[in-house]
């Protein structure tokens, strides 16, 4: 355990060498949620309901989107594709550390930078904005919250692994990627929660896993949805997460065999 | 000038060439430039079932900006991006060495080698909302507004290249920029939608800071609202300023450069 552990130190000391680019990615963070913020106001003036929702549970569910986001979206995932390119696979391989854990780790680091930044900057604007939040109080709905945050996590990083192994077969994952984040982020109820869209589209939404990595845990602390359905929406997300998870041991399995490390 | 035209032609055939040859990635990107304006049209939609106006603006006007913004956007990746993004590299290998002693401007070298005509697709689609908004609007319009509306696009795109170019400037000094593209997302972020609809203090800091309004909003204004000239002429005054301060700083930033290597 020790050893991952340092992977995870060792990616928050990245992340402060190359401060810059960490900063200015916050800043964009943060003008983001700014701009999705007044949007709303002005789409649901306070005191009416609209689409199903009133002003305060709309800006909280804006308002607590990019923690979330930090939490589940944050990932290193993207360097795979570089790491077996470069021939670096090889030198991961030899190391007595799990590849998939490693990089996992490594998102942790990732993650909690971003959280940690995510909840400052939160706490900033809640002073600044003052704007009308809920408070879940119901503590069984924290617990579930967890739960589902947790399988998200893991659900994104299967996703983001995958992803990233498609560089046995290509010099460049940076396209297949920047089209999945961009679906990703508008399926998985970034900017619209989910069930403002028509029935049919909710519907389709409800089988495919993107939904769940952040418009589920908002609907449940939220209180929006009841136990039974939140039942089933983690028992989705457990049989996407298996699915991926064996498809990624097969893509995993394929490659390695074709893997022949360039020059090393 | 007709010299640099005709090596702009050139940079720009050399550029379709290589492009061409990686033809899985120009398909994505095209790819990219189509889905992407289809889930901001989808956005759009869904607002707008709500509301009928946006911070003053209609549906149609807002559809207008986006195609404005759109096409500023597709344009400084099409033509700027990849090529300022480059320089940190360029003065780290060393190459850019070779690049300042050719006998042609180098900040034209260095801002236009290269064509990224994959996004291009996106172009396309802008113009097709922007004509498709203009003809659905109300009222009538001279052709004075679509005159100055296309002129001030130009003028926005001028305003970002020369901004971007002073931020990469930096560069001769400080080696490493890793963050230009998420600089110029920042700066773009609120750019979308009309300045209006931000509560100051932003909305000050949108208008006269980065000047989002002027680069953005104003194009789409002067093409579907009023003129107004006072706005227009002090958003080409700026324009033309921060053209020259940018070429400028960016020669003391070669002139830096040069005594450093030697």
């Amino acid at each position: 355990m020790n050893k991952y552990f340092l992977v995870i130190r060792n990616t928050w000391y990245e992340i402060t060498t190359y401060r810059l680019n960490f900063i200015m990615w916050r800043f964009r963070t943060v003008l983001q949620l700014l701009t999705i913020y007044f949007l709303w106001t002005i789409i649901i003036p306070s005191g009416s309901q609209i689409f199903g929702y009133t002003q305060p549970q709309i800006l909280t569910y804006i308002l607590l989107s990019p923690f979330i986001t930090a939490l589940v979206f944050a990932t290193r995932t993207q360097e795979i594709g570089a790491n077996i390119n470069d021939g670096d696979l090889s030198v991961y391989l030899l190391r007595p550390i799990n590849y998939f854990f490693y990089w996992f780790a490594r998102d942790t680091g990732d993650k909690v930078m971003n959280m940690t930044f995510s909840i400052i900057e939160l706490s900033v604007l809640y002073f600044l904005l003052r704007p009308p939040i809920i408070i879940q109080t119901n503590f069984m709905l924290y617990v579930l919250f967890a739960i589902v945050i947790i399988l998200a996590v893991i659900l994104q990083f299967i996703i983001g692994a995958f992803l990233g192994l498609i560089g046995f077969w290509s010099p460049e994952i940076w396209a297949p990627r920047f089209i999945y984040f961009i679906l990703r982020d508008f399926l998985a109820g970034l900017i619209f929660p989910i069930d403002i869209f028509p029935r049919v589209f909710r519907m389709v939404m409800e089988f495919l896993p993107f939904q769940y990595l952040l418009y589920f845990p908002l609907k449940i602390y939220l209180g929006q949805i009841s136990i039974p359905v939140i039942l089933r929406g983690a028992s989705i997300m457990i049989f996407w997460i298996l699915l991926l998870g064996f498809l990624l041991y097969l893509v995993w399995k394929k490659g390695l065999k074709e893997y022949s490390a360039v020059g090393r | 000038m007709k010299r640099y035209l005709r090596i702009f032609y050139l940079f720009m055939k050399y550029s379709f060439m290589v492009k061409m040859e990686y033809r899985m990635d120009f398909l994505f990107n095209s790819l990219v430039g189509i889905g992407w304006p289809l889930i901001s049209l989808i956005s759009f939609e869904v607002i707008f079932k709500q509301t009928s106006t946006l911070a003053g603006w209609t549906k149609n006007e807002v559809l207008i900006l986006y195609g404005v913004f759109m096409i500023i956007n597709v344009l400084w990746y099409t033509l700027f991006f990849e090529n300022l993004n480059n320089i940190p590299e360029l003065i780290r290998s060393g190459k850019m060495d070779y690049i300042l002693l050719l006998p042609l401007s180098s900040q034209f070298i260095l801002s236009l080698r290269s064509i990224f005509l994959s996004t291009i697709s996106n172009i396309f689609i802008s113009i097709i909302i922007l004509v498709f908004s203009v003809i659905n609007s109300p009222g009538t319009f001279s052709l004075l507004n679509y005159l100055l509306g296309f002129l001030l696009i130009v003028n926005g795109l001028v305003i970002i290249y020369s901004i971007m170019l002073i931020v990469i400037t930096s560069s001769f000094w400080f080696i490493r920029f890793q963050a230009f593209g998420t600089v110029y997302l920042t700066m773009t972020e609120g750019a979308r939608y009309p300045v209006t609809l931000f509560k100051n203090p932003f909305q000050f800091i949108f208008t006269y800071i980065i000047p989002l309004g002027i680069i953005f909003t104003l194009p789409a204004k002067t093409i579907v609202k009023n003129i107004s000239f006072p706005e227009v002429a002090i958003a080409f005054l700026i324009g033309l300023i921060l053209f020259v301060v940018s070429h400028k700083i960016f020669y003391i930033g070669i002139r830096n450069y040069n005594s450093a290597s030697g």
